[in-house]
């Protein structure tokens, strides 16, 4: 399998260390508004699950160390493409469109 | 005598040019109502339906099948049995699976060929020994048996181990002598078999497309054969817990995850255990056949497709011949890989839903196939309003309550366990 770094272009997945689904922003910190249990329990631990295309995040942690989010299909593994972690979740509409199947 | 299975019957039969064997099982159409439908026709469903009927005398039960029978990951395991936990959640439970286990095929009236050959699960450091004497010391508290062997007694059981590997020597390993291998295929048609006897409808090519839920309970499900009504509904589906329960509206911890199995040509008997290589995460047994079966981790990626890829093939490899060298001489028969329902703590989920009447039996990540008798034990005293001990911290909740059971140690990610 072959997965699309934005850093790096197509690296082979050996490279890659796999955490799981991207569904969920993680909650956010501090001051009075601290995050309910319900959003960390989404965040962390319950997942939509779906077979077919999904957002995953992998860390290229033999290469250019970057946490990324790649786009893949569960059922087929095609990887659709990939967008920087940190790029991802300030980007809800472009995680939607993914979310659509675009 | 009748319809039991035994030397009297193949007497019988075989004089008779075995012209007297009927279907295990009927093939009956749905009904438009049931007490109880359990969703999933695989091993665990199949155990349910059959402990309901045995146990508790709830016989108008409906197992409903998108399949075959036995299709899914009960047929595509490595068959393993053992019960050989550190934290009381998890020991307490593959404990009672595998006293089920040892009297199963005379239960049954079918030979599951439960194989009591023990398993070793070798350490490496001194670090790793303390580590497995404080489980072999919790597996004989929970009243499991457990031997802690050196080096000389690993090497005595199983001689053809590398016990001088110098890059992870093996210093020794922890037995449990009553785990063993069964027969996979025979442990799902002897529940089925059994289920069906008692009055158990096993429905197959029936896919559940919908779950009915009407003011926070359940009242039925919709099926590609028709709807059918059931006031209680278990789901024992492992692999596609995600999708049974976006039915109902729920969202669930769970991850869908491979993991890779595979066989060799048959050989001569060369490993008598089942042996594990706590450096490479790499199981090895051999079959009746001869075939040595082995596997080790997951992929790591999410995935439905039910196969991997070659990285993880070369790993488990490289892994395999490190441990017993004579297998680099063997050849590959084949390989496959199966849908893990992967929870983050790595142990199993046995509790009702927030949907009153919907019970779910998820999360079974690799350990699934030694929980079958198990898994149906205690899920049918849960659906019976029975609950047993052994499931008692197998929750729903504990996730976000913080009471985990995390054998591993490794945290709440699905994909490391």
């Amino acid at each position: 399998m072959l997965i699309f770094c934005p850093h790096c272009g197509m690296r082979p997945s050996e490279e890659f260390t796999p955490k799981g689904l991207a569904e969920a922003p993680r909650p956010a910190l501090g001051g009075d508004d601290r995050p309910e249990d319900d959003a960390w329990q989404d965040y962390l631990h319950t997942r939509t699950n779906k077979a077919g295309q999904t957002n995953e995040y992998f860390h290229h942690s033999l290469g250019c160390r970057r946490w990324i989010v790649v786009h893949r299909n569960t059922l087929t593994h095609e990887v659709t493409g990939s967008t920087m972690a940190s790029e991802f979740w300030q980007n809800q509409q472009q995680a939607q469109d993914w979310e659509a199947g675009q | 005598m009748s319809d039991r299975y035994g030397f009297w019957r193949l007497l019988r039969e075989g004089l008779r040019g075995h012209t007297g064997w009927g279907p295990a099982w009927r093939d009956p159409e749905p009904k438009a109502e049931y007490d109880v439908i359990i969703i999933g026709g695989g091993g665990h469903g199949l155990a349910t339906a059959y402990y309901l009927a045995k146990v508790h005398g709830i016989t108008n039960v409906a197992v409903l099948e998108k399949g075959y029978l036995g299709g899914g990951n009960v047929g595509r395991n490595t068959t393993i049995v053992r019960s050989n936990y550190l934290h009381t959640g998890n020991e307490l439970f593959y404990e009672k699976s595998l006293q089920l286990w040892e009297g199963l095929s005379g239960d049954l009236d079918y030979n599951v060929m439960f194989s009591p050959r023990s398993i070793i699960n070798c350490f490496h450091t001194d670090g790793q020994r303390d580590a497995e004497a404080r489980r072999g010391n919790q597996m004989i508290l929970h009243g499991a048996d457990a031997v802690l062997l050196d080096k000389e007694g690993v090497r005595r059981e199983a001689p053809l181990i590398d016990v001088d590997n110098p890059r992870f020597p093996i210093y020794g390993g922890l037995m449990q002598k009553r785990a063993g291998t069964a027969r996979h295929d025979a442990v799902a048609w002897g529940f089925a078999r059994g289920a069906d006897k008692r009055g158990v409808d096993l429905i197959q090519n029936c896919e559940v497309t919908g779950i009915d839920v009407e003011d926070g309970r359940v009242t039925g499900v919709q099926t590609s054969r028709g709807p059918i009504k059931a006031k209680k509904i278990g789901m024992a589906v492992a692999g596609n817990t995600s999708r049974v329960g976006a039915l109902a509206g729920l969202r669930l911890p769970i991850e869908s995850h491979v993991l890779q199995a595979f066989v060799s040509e048959g050989i001569k008997p060369m490993l008598h255990n089942v042996i594990t290589f706590g450096a490479g995460h790499f199981y090895i047994s051999q079959s009746d056949k001869g075939g040595l079966v082995f596997g080790a981790s997951l992929d790591g990626y999410n995935t439905y497709a039910q196969r991997g890829n070659l990285p993880l093939i070369e790993h488990v490899m490289e892994a395999g011949v490190s441990f017993v060298p004579a297998m680099s001489k063997v050849r590959l028969l084949r390989s496959w890989g199966g849908v893990m329902d992967m929870s983050p703590d790595g142990s199993p989920i046995i509790d009702k839903t927030p949907i009153e009447g919907l019970y779910l039996n998820a999360g079974w990540c690799y350990g699934g196939f030694k929980a079958t008798p198990g898994s149906g034990w205690c899920f049918s005293h849960l659906i019976a309003d029975k609950p047993t001990h052994h499931i008692a911290q197998m929750r729903l909740d504990r996730f976000k309550t913080g009471r985990v059971i995390d054998e591993l140690g490794a945290g709440a990610q699905h994909n490391l366990h």
